[in-house]
């Protein structure tokens, strides 16, 4: 049985681990502030959310180290041209012609390392990862971009809610080819988006399902599209006579039943409408329905798929009945994605039963859910502690975020102080490298709509290596230069991970392990690195000293990030 | 040319071990010795004749809709075809034998073919198909007995289980992944597969920009000293019981990585005798793997066995587009490698004698086309390439014009996929046939086209 009464008190290192399971981790001197809060009133806090205006302010203007005239200069055969102003991976308002899966990935890297709302930016990647859409077919950042804005600002709602908002986003319709689903006269529905809904968005692989469900589901969300207003369209300056060369500012959710919409208005391909209608794909009636008929029977109820009732898209309501007929799978279904990804693979059928029954009991308003399990007994209980691996992404952005410097002085700082993210993914084919595939986690790019599974599926010989890539470049300073511009790639600066100096190597030891935050490291390993790298744990190092044993510090970061304990969190 | 009725496919497979004499192909070319839906009954003979085998598999990932790749020209299956694919038929497929056509997109199977070195496996399936990719590819993946899940099989693959049997504990580096991970086909318990993502060199320690460079100065005169405490830091047990799983997983990968570096870390990629397809729009990351594999066979390393994927497959819409593109690059790119390898000879001797290449897809897909692709189905084709192959047709092509209440394929127990296991894996792979059976749970009939 899963406690999951609410604690009544906590430590900085229960803190520590709530920041690091809902979060990317936050400093042993602010995990020390809030646990002298108590903890109910600080997780409803950290759940809701706080201001991003200083962030957002931030990446309006700037988003990376390199400005991004020297950023051309770096990526030969770059077809986007520079624009006013110093901003690496510009994809919003007039820029989304620009279109690079790599400006859409740096700019979420930015939001993770440096939005106070650390919450909101690691739900996004838990959603993601659940509802996983690829830039790869969608082939359009700006889409990617907003999908994610979804979960962004609907991901704590009611789940119900999130389902049909992600079914009407247009990064989704394209990718899972709703766009092309037409159950109209004579026409075989494509089920491809309604099986996966079923499958892998709602209640799990034959988990109270048939063939019938889907068949019916696909009907009842055929031509479940969208279209772009002339004045939301941002063409590609370097190619003016291809009408679809360009990308949406914003797109406009619509069921395609033939109706008008404004001349000059482009349809999901982004070419024009035959006279400025859209086609039929979604049946007005029996007559010009698939098959004669507009009644279809989903999870035991019967429908007119045709209709739409008041406030709902045509369809709606049949998407809408999967939480009612089948609550029990649902809430199961959801509370095992939420224990693997936030608590523990280890969880019992009862642990999974338990908090469905919260789920259901909150009728699926996940954020209200969520508080209970985070503020839960169970979710603090000892054998909770370290036993995730972490995934590529939050491991990262933890390091940067514990390592780096904060928004104010990244910004302050020139060259900038902000990491290079820009240039450490980029899919320019003049780089030989993607590291985030190497990772097994192509953010924004999965191979399929699974997603990825979590824990230690993160982990294998490939991905382990550019795990000590990426803490090489972090920990051991990598730099670069461009346009005679010379910069750290992760900038960092060891004096600030230091406060308190030494005075002995394992002072400096302890002081990192409580940045860091690594799964408890043996303490033969501690003795024998510290003997490695400063001869012995008690070798003096004072604050005045730091300096001349910085490659030595750094080095030591570099271990415990690599480490099988700095990769569980 | 003559079709194959199921009735006859049925026969033959009745037929098992005694021999399928009277069935010789008329598909394969001039010097075929295929015989037709040859399965050779259990696993009693068993041991394959190439010394050092080496396994090349190939995923066609998504669930190709090999109906369009070798569709039915004649008879009542071709008319079943093209009455529930008005658009989507192929009209233009080549006569390979057997009732069987070729699609010409399928570049370059036309001369494999025609040399007798593709054994296509026709109607692979599973019972109780769920039409998931994913559940599919679990089960492919697994190989299990009937009934078995994940859980009872501890989550290893066919070919992981291989490895944990015939893989050396001292040998880092007998199963490479060409990709970023190790698919749970590969997935054993004891032994570890090291995935490469497409790049021969495996460096344990190196900046992230050209991070085949090592570390930069300071830290490059310290890298014995880093690789020291790294190893110091996974080979000492934890202590911490809350972590220990995790910390124990790690350390095994963080040691299959210290110990494959030390082989592969520096090592180059092979420029191929041959060109591979440069005028497809798609990435060259299939190509690129298939070069990281001549690579390291030209590298004479001990490798059994190599896992690479093509995906796209899932051609829910844009069919006909996507399915030209992808056909290309996978007949193309399988033809480049076979090529390639007739040029790489090593001290085990010429790696076209000692490769066979595997290809599988999770499932094929429905008979009845939508609005511009085909949803999920079920059977499957599988191509087994190779210099020893006895090309031919083996298997069951389904009977279209009986599919199941939803338009499916039917479960053919003559043409189950695991009967391509079990033939592979004592065969070529050079098992006993009892630990085949013990691998795969089950004593299936193999196919003779070994």
């Amino acid at each position: 049985m899963a406690n999951l009464m609410p604690i009544a008190s906590w430590t900085a290192t229960d803190v520590q681990h709530f920041a690091r399971r809902t979060g990317f981790g936050i400093t042993p001197q602010s995990a020390a502030q809030v646990a002298t809060r108590l903890p109910g009133p600080f997780i409803d806090e950290w759940i809701d959310g706080y201001s991003t205006a200083a962030m957002e302010g931030v990446l309006a203007e700037r988003g990376d180290v390199v400005p991004v005239a020297f950023i051309a200069k770096l990526t030969v055969g770059e077809d986007v041209p520079a624009v006013v102003g110093d901003h690496g991976f510009l994809i919003t308002g007039n820029d989304a012609w620009r279109n690079r899966i790599s400006y859409a990935q740096a700019e979420w890297f930015f939001r993770m390392q440096y939005s106070p709302n650390q919450f909101q930016e690691r739900l996004a990647v838990f959603w993601h990862v659940f509802f996983a859409t690829a830039f790869e077919k969608v082939d359009s950042a700006i889409l990617m971009k907003q999908q994610i804005d979804v979960f962004r600002s609907n991901g704590l709602g009611n789940f119900t809610d999130l389902l049909v908002s992600v079914s009407k986003d247009a990064a989704m319709t394209k990718w899972l080819d709703c766009v092309q689903n037409d159950a109209t006269t004579n026409q075989i529905p494509n089920e491809n988006y309604a099986r996966e809904v079923l499958e892998l968005f709602s209640l799990g692989v034959d988990n109270g399902y048939s063939q019938e469900d889907i068949l019916s589901l696909a009907k009842a969300l055929s031509g479940w599209s969208f279209y772009v207003h002339p004045s939301d369209w941002s063409q590609h300056p370097g190619n003016i006579s291809d009408p679809s060369a360009g990308q949406p500012k914003r797109t406009i959710f619509t069921v395609y039943q033939g109706q008008g919409v404004p001349a000059g208005s482009r349809q999901w391909d982004y070419l024009f409408p035959h006279n400025n209608s859209l086609r039929k794909m979604h049946p007005s009636g029996a007559s010009d329905a698939t098959g004669g008929s507009a009644t279809i029977s989903f999870l035991g109820t019967t429908f007119d798929y045709s209709s739409a009732l008041t406030g709902m898209a045509p369809g709606e309501h049949v998407l809408r009945h999967i939480t009612v007929a089948r609550p029990i799978q649902c809430s199961e279904f959801l509370s095992k994605r939420f224990l693997n990804h936030f608590v523990t693979p280890n969880y019992t059928a009862q642990d999974v039963s338990d908090f469905a029954l919260v789920i259901r009991n909150n009728n699926f308003h996940i954020g209200t859910a969520l508080k209970i399990l985070f503020k839960s007994q169970y979710f603090f209980e000892t054998d909770k502690r370290y036993c995730l691996i972490n995934s590529p992404v939050s491991w990262m952005v933890q390091a940067t975020r514990m390592l780096g410097f904060p928004l104010g002085v990244a910004n302050a700082m020139n060259p900038r102080g902000f990491p290079a993210w820009r240039l450490l993914i980029s899919e320019d084919a003049n780089y030989d490298f993607n590291f985030l595939r190497g990772l097994s986690f192509a953010l924004l790019n999965p191979l399929g709509p699974n997603g990825w599974a979590d824990h230690d599926a993160w982990i294998n010989p490939n991905t382990l290596r550019w795990r000590n890539y990426f803490a090489s470049a972090l920990a051991l300073i990598e730099r670069a230069n461009a346009n005679t511009m010379d910069f750290a790639i992760v900038p960092s600066d060891i004096s600030q991970w230091l406060p308190h100096g030494g005075p002995t190597a394992l002072d400096i030891y302890n002081q990192l392990i409580d940045l860091l935050q690594p799964a408890p490291i043996p303490t033969p390993v501690r003795d024998g690195w510290l003997s490695m790298l400063f001869g012995s744990t008690s070798t003096p190092i004072s604050s005045g000293t730091l300096t001349s044993f910085e490659p030595k510090i750094r080095e030591l970061v570099f271990l415990i990030l690599i480490c099988p304990q700095g990769q569980a969190h | 040319m003559s079709q194959l009725t199921r009735r006859d496919f049925i026969q033959s497979a009745l037929a098992g071990s005694v021999g399928l004499a009277g069935l010789t192909a008329c598909g394969g070319g001039s010097s075929s010795s295929s015989e037709i839906g040859g399965t050779g009954g259990g696993g009693t003979g068993g041991g394959g004749s190439v010394i050092n085998p080496i396994l090349v598999v190939v995923n066609i990932d998504g669930g190709w809709d090999w109906l369009n790749v070798t569709p039915p020209i004649s008879g009542a299956n071709r008319m079943a075809y093209e009455a529930q694919r008005p658009t989507a038929k192929i009209t233009n497929a080549v006569d390979i034998g057997s009732g069987v056509g070729l699609n010409p997109d399928f570049t370059g199977m036309d001369t494999l073919h025609g040399l007798g070195k593709i054994a296509w496996i026709m109607g692979l399936s599973m019972p109780n198909p769920n039409l998931s990719h994913f559940t599919a590819s679990d089960l492919w993946s697994q190989g299990g007995t009937v009934g078995s899940s994940p859980v009872s099989l501890n989550g290893s693959g066919w070919l992981g289980r291989y490895a944990d049997t015939a893989f050396s504990a001292t040998n880092a580096i007998q199963g490479i992944s060409a990709l970023s991970s190790n698919p749970r086909m590969i997935t054993g318990l004891q032994r570890n597969f090291i995935p490469l993502n497409a790049n021969p060199s495996l460096t344990l320690m190196s900046g992230l920009r050209n991070y085949e460079r090592g570390l930069r100065p300071p830290y490059e005169s310290d890298l014995a000293l880093l690789k020291n405490a790294y190893n110091l830091g996974f080979s000492t047990p934890t202590n911490d019981v809350s972590s220990r799983s995790a910390i124990e997983t790690i350390s095994a990968q963080e040691k299959s990585l210290y110990d494959a570096a030390v082989s592969l870390g520096g090592l180059t990629l092979r420029t191929p005798s041959v060109t591979y397809p440069t005028d497809l729009p798609i990435n060259g990351e299939f190509f690129d793997q298939l070069k990281l594999v001549s690579t390291l066979i030209a590298s004479n390393l001990p490798i059994q066995v190599y896992y690479c994927r093509l995906s796209g497959w899932d051609t829910h819409s844009n069919q006909s587009t996507a399915m030209r593109v992808l056909l290309r690059a996978l007949g193309g790119g399988l033809k480049a490698f076979y090529q390639d390898l007739a040029t790489i000879n090593t001290p085990l001797g010429n790696a076209q004698d000692r490769v066979m290449i595997m290809t599988w897809s999770e499932f094929g897909r429905r008979l009845t086309e939508n609005s511009g692709g085909t949803d999920h189905g079920t059977n499957s084709l599988s191509l087994c390439i190779g210099k020893n192959v006895k090309g031919g047709f083996y298997g069951e092509y389904p009977a279209l014009n009986n599919p199941d209440l939803y338009g499916n394929m039917r479960y053919m127990s003559t043409s189950d996929y695991r009967q391509l296991y079990a033939t592979v894996l004592d065969r070529w792979l050079n098992l006993a046939p009892s630990t085949t059976n013990n691998i795969l749970g089950a004593n299936y009939a193999r196919f003779n086209f070994l």
